[in-house]
């Protein structure tokens, strides 16, 4: 292998990738829900954990992507939600 | 010493780098076991900011010096991983290398299976069953207090210990564990763990897999560790223990 090159994309992609995402009590699930309907989802979202305090749900979703740029996209938007935190 | 080379490795987990190291030896551990090296292997994709991924092996029969050796096969995982960026991003070292990794983790699990089969490392990992005489997974075994309280490895050791002797007392299991925490995010206000799991036979079949995720409120302890790549205070420590375990249960 040349350690010096990017690899090839088909090398890595299409993929499923298994997201967490922490939102806080603004984060509406409706959100994601909506968000993920472009999308490939090999498990559905479901709810997580609470924080201790119950400040903070997580909620667990796979999505399978053919490539990078999807996947970004994906990560992107979830991001860009209200409420959401952190994406796992 | 070992807390010394546990810093020194930490320092070594710049971002954008993986390091992979021996982390202990497991006859530190449990005594009355027999000895056994871990290797564990930080990694951070800086495409993602809050995203670190951690994995660790336990190479059980071995010896220091087949750590070391496992050590190096690690480098291979570059090709996990899908690509090791620059030439110059190499370094390896008798116990450590590592490099920069430039493909994605999620798959990490089903990856890392497929080449630890085929890198022939398998036959030889947890063979030996590891003797747990508190019969709790480590969770009273007085080595797992007053380990080093901040740091990737305080983490990785407590965690490790509870997988390792929660699964070696599972009747019949001859298998090669490893966990993954794939994902930490930590604020002064939030700390959230994702942390993959997978069990292979020496074949390197998967046996079983799982993830475990928490989220916790912080208790403003972790401010202190933003420069590191993975640090979890001890109530996080914990509770990613604590989530291994529930989920490791057979």
């Amino acid at each position: 292998m040349d350690w010096t090159k990017e690899p090839e994309e088909s090398k890595v992609y299409p993929a499923t990738h298994h997201f967490r995402v922490i939102g806080d009590e603004t984060f509406d699930a409706q959100t994601l829900h909506e968000i993920c309907k472009e999308y490939d989802l090999r498990a559905p979202v479901e709810a997580g954990n609470a924080s201790s305090g119950g400040k903070y749900r997580s909620y667990q979703v796979s999505v399978h992507f053919p490539d990078r740029a999807t996947h970004h996209r994906f990560h992107n938007a979830v991001k860009a939600a209200k409420g959401v935190k952190v994406v796992l | 010493m070992r807390i010394a080379i546990g810093c020194a490795l930490a320092m070594l987990a710049l971002a954008g780098c993986v390091t992979a190291h021996i982390d202990y030896p497991l006859n530190d551990v449990k005594p009355q076991g027999r000895p056994g090296v871990a290797v564990s292997l930080e990694l951070k994709d800086e495409r993602y900011s809050d995203k670190h991924s951690v994995a660790t092996f336990a190479h059980k029969t071995g010896t220091y010096n087949q750590g070391v050796e496992f050590s190096r096969n690690l480098r291979d995982y570059a090709e996990v991983f899908g690509g090791a960026g620059t030439a110059e991003s190499w370094y390896i070292a008798p116990d450590r290398l590592y490099w920069k990794p430039s493909g994605p983790m999620e798959d990490l699990r089903d990856r890392l299976a497929e080449h630890l089969k085929r890198a022939g490392v398998l036959k030889d990992a947890f063979r030996a069953g590891m003797r747990d005489p508190a019969g709790d997974g480590g969770v009273q075994n007085p080595e797992t207090r007053g380990v080093q309280n901040r740091g990737s490895g305080a983490t990785l050791r407590v965690a490790l210990k509870r997988f390792v002797a929660l699964k070696a007392r599972r009747p019949g299991v001859d298998t090669f564990g490893f966990f993954g925490v794939s994902a930490v995010a930590r604020s002064r206000e939030i700390v959230a763990v994702k942390a993959e799991w997978t069990l292979l036979d020496p074949a390197g079949r998967t046996l079983d897999n799982g993830i475990v995720e928490f989220v916790e409120d912080g208790d403003g302890s972790c401010w202190r560790a933003k420069n590191k790549p993975f640090v979890l205070n001890n109530r996080a420590a914990r509770r990613l223990g604590d989530e291994l375990v529930k989920a490791l249960r057979p």
